[in-house]
């Protein structure tokens, strides 16, 4: 294939028009790779100024390919897969790869940051060290005027030494450093020996000071060091913190002044000290299969697990099977020469289908409310007690697929429809002139035939259902909790839904690690349905090929 | 039969343009007629049929339109109800009525007035913006792969459809740890496309734009006949010319299929929004009306069945008016979440 933005047309009348919008075309590509080759060379700075060598050598590689096939005469093909392919690269396969990395890790709330990023956290953590003097400071306080902003300034009593600095509320994030230079700006001698303005900040001093005076315990001062020095009266005693941990890297040692011992690490990314005490934070470290293993021995953790799948197995199938009932007996009733009005009907089926599954899950889950839903006044009407729909395991389960089949039976009304239209009737005709009827009929040539068709959209809607994370998240949480559970499990939790909450959401930390690893039990279960439902299909297809 | 189906939906002459403005030869015009002539066909005229006496109309059609009237109640019952509920005056689970009285659009002002602590607005927007813009992108990426495996023939095709089948059975949102983790260290270069950004998120979107959809929008151009590419190329047109003006014009039923149906599963996609976005005013419509009932459920249930029919009508319109299309596509494999 030619290169298409490089030729030019030979044909007069409409290819003059086309050759005019081809150069625009080409610079338009020229601008957004330069663009693109800008952002990679800048990124790639910054990656190889945090020794990210994984990182930047990847963004590198990519960034000279994705220019090679734009700029490269005769790539053909590939100037239109690059596009799709790189972000399938950088979000599907890089994280696919990367999950299955991190499940070999300990990666966790207290263990994410690398080694050195661990000790360099430690080793800035201060102590109050008994022996060293606390240092008083006397404060002084400016303010602009006009805008009301402070300027601070802090004289050490001691040696008098005087740190200026600009506060921020201490409920503020942190800023690396608050103080300014005094050189910078223009100071008016005051009475005392200290500036009497500086620049546009003016001293507050009698009622000035007053009106502030309640204000000024909001404040806080950043120094350079990363100390903050909370601004609380006009006499500041600051008790200078030490340096608690102290680095040997010649024997890879961390020494705690504190309580004057030594930490070794550990085989799990953890300074381990002599009294056994663990520093915080740790760091990550690659365990193996340490997280399977758990999975798979863990009493506390397979237990909850083999519960879940086991529900998983049953939500997805049991939506599959009432879903695809009520969708195929509808298709069943609807197929008739003298049904009239089907048009109507099928738009108001089409509701639960066209409505974002999330609202209308919400709004079940109001319907489904045990002292106020109107599902339960609804059947008090016939005289039955009020059901505990979703405070109650087996009630749980039973809403959540009653509520998946009200949201999933459209989809197979439909496909089963198109599926039934595309039957020939001959066949049918003929079993019917041999003697069969209505339901040998369905059950021998009907059923079997649609099968072919509908098998592997019945696979495809049970993996979606396997992993339906929002129906479960939004109708139950997982709920009721499985109380005296070592993990937070609950009775409709299914896989993914569990694996978010120990992901990311639980109360008590992060644990990535365990949450890819379970993400890759996942994926096998998935492998497996795809090569049974691609199996299934092709089976079909060799005994119903031939009709 | 899907074919003839979606066209039907899609009036517009996506050809007209091109015909008009080039010389085309006499046989891609035929060819042209042709795929009009299978858009225009209509649906069949149902069979004139006597009409029955009443006993046997009620056993052979009667019952037939009983389980369809169960059925449509229990389709439409949550959302009849939902309406009752949002112009119900009192904020409460239980309204006797189907009219409520009283009814009020109160709880649809409250929705519509963007309050500060649950900007309904705000997430609302932030939801369209992100779906349409991904839905874009994604089908744009996904109709150029299409393109490449429909025209081009190259080393490693066969390969290349397969692996992205093999791909697909992973759904990207179960990467929600590993995706968190690398958005991360994309915020450190750049924050603007880093976590908590919308930018950020659609970029994620994009990961799965060349799957499933690729394979829908190859086979729907294969049927494109390639006598209409040669005769463009004749005519001087290169790749790109013969993709815009004629191959997306000609696909424009499937492309406009799935940009509805992606539009609608990635406002719906709440795994990846939600450990991406964190403050109240980037958090798209799923995330906030989910906060919203976890903080307010008991008390204000009006506004949340106002939001929920705010949310739902542009989707539920679209719906019914590109129906057929949509099932058409639907009977070919695009599956709405």
């Amino acid at each position: 294939m030619t290169d298409l933005d490089t030729r030019t047309p030979k044909n007069t009348g409409p290819s003059d028009r086309w050759s005019s919008s081809l150069g625009l075309g080409f610079w338009l590509k020229m601008a957004g790779l330069a663009l693109l080759d800008a952002l990679a060379v800048y990124a790639f700075i910054v990656f190889v100024g945090e020794n990210d060598w994984v990182i930047a050598g990847f963004l590198a590689v990519l960034v000279v390919l994705i220019n090679w096939v734009y700029i490269w005469p005769g790539t053909g093909a590939l100037r239109w897969l690059t596009p799709g392919l790189t972000f399938l690269l950088v979000f599907m396969i890089i994280p696919i790869i990367f999950t299955a990395f991190v499940s070999v890790t300990n990666w966790s709330t207290g263990h994410t940051l690398s080694k050195d990023q661990a000790i360099e956290v430690l080793e800035s953590k201060p102590y109050l060290d008994p022996a060293a003097d606390e240092v008083v400071f006397e404060l002084a306080v400016y303010q602009e005027p006009g805008t009301g902003e402070l300027l601070f300034l802090l004289i050490d009593d001691d040696t008098g030494e005087i740190i200026a600095g600009i506060p921020r509320a201490a409920s503020d994030e942190p800023a690396e450093n608050g103080t300014v230079d005094l050189a910078a700006y223009d100071l008016v001698e005051g009475d005392d020996g200290l500036p009497a303005s500086i620049g546009p900040f003016v001293r507050l001093s009698g009622a000035g000071l007053f009106a502030v005076a309640n204000e000024l315990k909001s404040w806080t001062l950043d120094l350079p060091n990363g100390e903050a020095i909370p601004v609380g009266t006009s006499r500041i005693r600051v008790v200078q913190g030490a340096q608690r941990f102290v680095y040997h890297s010649e024997d890879d040692t961390m020494f705690d002044k504190a309580t004057d011992q030594t930490c070794t690490p550990d085989d799990e990314g953890s300074f381990v000290c002599a009294d056994g005490s663990v520093l915080e934070p740790g760091w990550r470290v690659v365990i193996g299969l340490g997280n399977y293993w758990d999975i798979l021995t863990d009493s506390r953790i397979r237990g909850p697990i083999l519960g879940v799948l086991a529900w998983n197995i049953i939500f997805a199938l049991g939506s599959v099977v009432l879903t695809f009932a009520l969708g195929l007996a509808l298709a069943l009733t609807f197929n008739s020469k003298r049904m009239r009005g089907t048009g109507i009907y099928r738009s108001i089926y089409i509701l639960p289908y066209a409505i974002p599954a999330f609202l209308s899950v919400l709004i079940w889950r109001g319907l489904l409310n045990e002292q106020f839903g109107q599902i339960n006044s609804l059947l008090g009407t016939f005289g039955i007690d009020p059901v505990p729909w979703l405070t109650n395991p087996t009630w749980a389960r039973i809403a959540l697929l009653l509520v998946n089949t009200w949201l999933g039976f459209t989809y197979m009304y439909l496909i089963s429809t198109g599926a039934l239209t595309s039957i020939p009737t001959e066949l049918q005709e003929a079993a019917r002139v041999d003697g069969a009827n209505a339901f040998q009929v369905f059950r021998r040539i009907t059923f079997p035939m649609l099968m072919v068709s509908l098998a592997p959209l019945l696979i495809g809607s049970f993996a979606f259902n396997f992993n339906n994370f929002v129906i479960v998240e939004f109708l139950t949480q997982g709920g009721p909790p499985i109380l005296n559970a070592s993990v937070p499990v609950g009775a409709t939790d299914i896989l993914i839904t569990f694996t978010f909450n120990i992901a990311v959401s639980a109360g008590r930390g992060n644990n990535y690690g365990v949450g890819t690893a379970i993400t890759i039990l996942i994926f096998f279960i998935l492998v497996i349905i795809s090569s049974i439902s691609f199996r299934f299909t092709r089976r079909l297809e060799d005994i119903y090929g031939g009709l | 039969m899907a074919d003839s189906d979606m066209g039907r939906s899609n009036s517009a002459d996506p050809i007209g343009p091109l015909v008009g403005g080039t010389a085309q030869s006499a046989r891609s015009a035929g060819v042209i007629a042709q795929v009009r002539t299978a858009r225009r066909r209509g649906r069949k005229p149902k069979e004139k049929l006597p009409p029955l006496p009443l006993r046997r109309w009620i056993r052979e059609v009667g019952w037939r339109h009983l389980v369809a009237l169960i059925v449509a109640f229990f389709a439409l019952y949550p959302v009849v109800w939902i309406i009752s509920a949002s112009v119900n005056p009192v904020d409460s689970l239980s309204n006797a009525k189907l009219i409520p009285d009283g009814a009020t659009l109160d709880s649809y002002r409250t929705i519509f007035s963007n309050p500060p602590l649950n900007p309904f607005m705000t997430w609302l927007w932030n939801s369209w913006k992100i779906s349409i813009l991904a839905a874009s992108f994604n089908l744009l990426l996904a109709a150029m792969a299409a393109y490449a495996f429909s025209r081009f023939r190259f080393k490693g095709r066969r390969l290349g459809l397969l692996s992205l089948l093999l791909v697909q059975v992973f759904p990207q949102y179960l990467m929600f740890i590993a995706i968190f983790l690398i958005l991360q260290r994309i915020g450190v270069v750049f924050p603007a496309f880093g976590l908590n950004t919308h930018a950020g998120l659609i970029l994620v979107y994009l990961g799965g734009a060349i799957g499933f959809n690729t394979f829908l929008i190859k086979g729907f151009m294969d049927s494109v006949p390639m006598s209409l590419d040669e005769a463009a190329r004749v005519d001087g047109a290169g790749p790109s010319l013969i993709f815009w003006r004629i191959i997306l014009p000609l696909t424009r039923p499937i492309l406009a299929v799935i940009f509805i149906i992606t539009v609608v599963n990635t406002f719906s996609e709440y795994l990846l929004a939600r450990t991406m976005l964190r403050s109240t005013s980037q958090l798209t419509y799923i995330l906030g009306l989910q906060n919203y009932t976890i903080a307010e459920y008991s008390s204000k249930w009006g506004e949340l069945a106002a939001g929920a029919v705010v949310g739902a009508l542009p989707i539920v319109v679209t719906f019914l008016i590109a129906q057929k299309a949509i099932v058409s596509g639907l009977t070919q494999g695009s599956v709405k979440g």
